[in-house]
């Protein structure tokens, strides 16, 4: 599967952004990097960046700015 | 046999609508689906904890049952139409159960923002079930609005005490043209019946199957109590009354 392939390679740079309502230091540079930064399982996470919602393909391709807001979302249990 | 409930151009044999909070194992959900053979259950949206390691839920809920993701969460109607918007863009779907709630005492819903949300949504093009507190120019607005059906409330969320509203429910069964679904409170399988039994269209039941010691078998309880009450409803009860009314004849007694 596509997500199982290896990150990019880290270019050095770290950047200050803010997920899920913290600020944080990552060094992923594109959406499908940081995920795999988060350990998270590809295949049941939503992402919405800058509050616009980034299809799971095209997350290699969604770069990562300083100061971006990102959501990482996901469906639970619920009423 | 009884054609089906029709909600956005599906339709719905089970009458029972199922959620997926509470289960202490996520694994008892498409078991209890089974059981019950509810065919419409809800999801909520949250922010991954990204320190602990959590199971997707999709996992376990089987591709002939409708998702239904709700806006919980949402305190207004623009945070309830972004959170609509997400489920949509995830692959959920048109279906939206509107839950807008600022009240964290008994979580009563605010039926202004949700009929604010409701226009906005339905305009759009989703499926829009609103849950509500029960009232009749409300629910005169939101079948304006383009609501698929209303969902008014029993009783708070979880508080399993049954069909309190009862009279308002019956109003809004006797005048609104959509489908009735009444949401929240159904502590157990007479509450469902008695909601059938009312005319609501379908219930929905979360915390009194998934909080119960077994949620499979209490999926299964609940499923024949919505079809009993359905088919007494479809089948006219006969009137109540004060005094007796004898069912085996006044005369010729062996006396």
């Amino acid at each position: 599967m596509w997500y199982l392939e290896r990150p990019s390679v880290f270019n050095g740079e770290i950047m200050k952004i803010n997920i899920n309502g913290h600020v944080e230091n990552v060094k992923a540079s594109n959406l499908y990097d940081l995920v795999l930064e988060k350990e998270l399982p590809p295949d049941s996470v939503i992402i919405e960046h800058n509050l616009k919602i980034k299809r799971r393909d095209s997350w290699p391709t969604e770069k990562i700015m300083e100061n971006d807001t990102i959501e990482i979302l996901r469906f639970v249990g619920g009423g | 046999m009884e054609s089906g409930l029709i909600l956005g151009g599906k339709s719905f044999t089970n009458r029972l609508f199922t959620g997926t909070g509470k289960f202490r194992s996520k694994k008892l959900i498409s078991k209890m689906l089974e059981a019950s053979g509810s065919e419409m259950i809800t999801i909520a949206l949250r922010r991954v904890d990204l320190t602990s390691k959590e199971e997707n839920i999709l996992e376990h809920i089987p591709d002939n049952v409708t998702l239904l993701p709700n806006t919980s969460g949402a305190r207004n109607a623009g945070e309830a139409v972004r959170i609509a918007n997400i489920a949509r863009e995830a692959g959920c779907g048109n279906f939206i159960k509107i839950e807008i709630i600022t009240d964290m005492k008994y979580l009563m819903p605010d039926n202004e923002e949700t009929l604010s949300a409701t226009r906005l949504l339905a305009e759009d093009g989703f499926i829009v079930l609103p849950y509500i507190n029960p009232d009749l120019p409300l629910a005169k607005k939101l079948e304006e609005a383009g609501a698929a059906a209303i969902m008014p409330l029993g009783s708070a969320i979880g508080s399993n005490r049954g069909i309190r509203t009862r009279e308002l429910i019956e109003i809004l069964i006797d005048c609104c043209s959509v489908p009735i679904i009444v949401d929240a409170g159904i502590g157990k399988p007479s509450h469902a019946a008695a909601a059938m039994e009312m005319g609501a269209d379908a219930v929905l039941v979360n915390t009194a199957i998934s909080a119960a010691r077994d949620p499979v078998r209490m999926g299964e309880a609940f499923s024949y109590a919505v079809k009993a009450g359905r088919m007494a409803f479809l089948a006219k009860l006969t009137e109540e009354s004060k005094e007796a009314n004898p069912s085996s004849p006044l005369t010729g007694f062996l006396r």
